[in-house]
């Protein structure tokens, strides 16, 4: 599911936090081992999580964006920001061991700089998706309304009929409704009206010609 | 017992424990400020602001996800309100926490852990409140046709 965010920043980001993590678990002489050891146990639990988001983030990347779409997952999709937060938070983390230390060490710049980029990702993903997804709705909304008015104007101004039932809202005269076979059209001067239980023939009038061109429902019409 | 009687009670009860509460929020507060550098603060204020930023992204992403395909996304109403909400809450509950952190002398890479889970926990408690609230008034106040204010 390709939706929203370059694959390719993502994979960089996941794949960069990862190294991190690696780096500390493998190099006993580095940065990060040193910033690891200062928490013992907890430290390496640490680093465990952040490489388990790191995957999670690359795993992302694989399915959603590397494997055809008939691979993709909507989960991942959907959690995507939390994985790249979590990312960030855990970056920031690591900051913020290395910044109670004495003397800052360059490494601090990376941690940071990922954290940036990782929070980035999120939360222009999420700004993305909800425009889109905005964008489509009010499509689908206009798309619905010029459909509705290309059938209206086939049946000469008037919309298709629906079924006569009570509690139908009358409020113009190009509505029309379905009665014991006939189409009927309000009459302008009782609008508006909402039909009862029995039809009210004095305030309908018969309309002929337009019962087999202009079939179907639109319901939209009575809301 | 009605609603204002229980009102009054938690007022009363509020202002009994205020200052309790400040004396022991001041004493946290000097014991931990001895033990905080400029940078530290810095870091642990970005800490939080994540946290309540990806207890943002949680709901605004739950929101956007919650409309199908035939079913329209509802617009996100207020949003300074909602950002307003996730913040506050955000950084109340981490600066609680990192209090807490610093009563238990717990090590760096803790606090950094812990201070954000804290905070996306009072984040998402004060959402709670924020849909209880408010959320769920503008909803009702938009299906009745009456202004959304």
């Amino acid at each position: 599911m390709k939706t929203h965010f370059s694959w390719l920043t993502r994979f960089y980001v996941s794949g960069s936090v990862l190294v991190t993590a690696c780096i500390a678990m493998l190099d006993p002489w580095s940065q990060h081992r040193g910033i690891m050891d200062q928490d013992g146990y907890g430290g390496a639990v640490a680093i465990g999580l952040l490489a388990f988001t790191a995957l999670a983030g690359l795993f992302d990347v694989l399915i959603n964006d590397w494997l055809p779409p008939r691979y993709s997952l909507r989960c991942t999709h959907r959690h995507r920001h939390l994985v790249f937060m979590a990312m960030a938070i855990g970056q920031v983390a690591l900051a913020f061991v290395e910044a109670r230390s004495d003397d800052i060490r360059p490494v601090m710049a990376r941690y940071l700089l990922d954290a940036c980029v990782a929070s980035l990702v999120a939360c222009l993903g999420v700004y993305s998706h909800y425009w889109r997804t905005r964008r489509e709705d009010a499509a689908a909304f206009v798309a619905g309304a010029a459909d509705a008015l290309r059938r209206a104007m086939e049946c000469g101004g008037y919309y298709p009929p629906i079924l006569y039932a009570a509690g139908q809202l009358m409020h113009a005269q190009s509505q029309t409704v379905r009665f014991e076979g006939r189409i009927y059209a309000p009459i302008g001067a009782t609008l508006p009206f909402t039909t009862s239980g029995q039809f009210e023939s004095m305030k309908f009038r018969e309309l002929t010609g337009c019962a087999e061109s202009c079939d179907g429902t639109n319901e939209e019409v009575t809301k | 017992m009605s609603p204002a009687r229980i009102l009054i009670r938690l007022k009363i009860l509020v202002l009994c424990c205020w200052v309790p509460v400040v004396r022991a929020a001041t004493l946290s507060f000097d014991e931990a400020l001895a033990q905080i550098t400029l940078r530290e603060s810095l870091l642990l204020g970005v800490l939080m602001t994540l946290a309540g930023v990806t207890a943002l992204l949680f709901r605004i992403s739950n929101q956007v996800n919650a409309g199908g395909d035939d079913k329209p996304m509802k617009p996100i109403r207020n949003l300074p309100l909602l950002v307003g909400a996730h913040m506050c809450g955000s950084w109340l509950a981490g600066i609680c926490a990192f209090f807490m952190a610093s009563h238990f002398d717990m090590p760096g890479l803790m606090i950094g852990f812990f201070v954000p889970m804290v905070s996306f926990g009072g984040a998402k408690s004060l959402e709670l409140m924020y849909n209880k609230f408010v959320a769920d008034k503008l909803s009702s106040a938009a299906a009745a046709g009456g202004p959304a204010t």
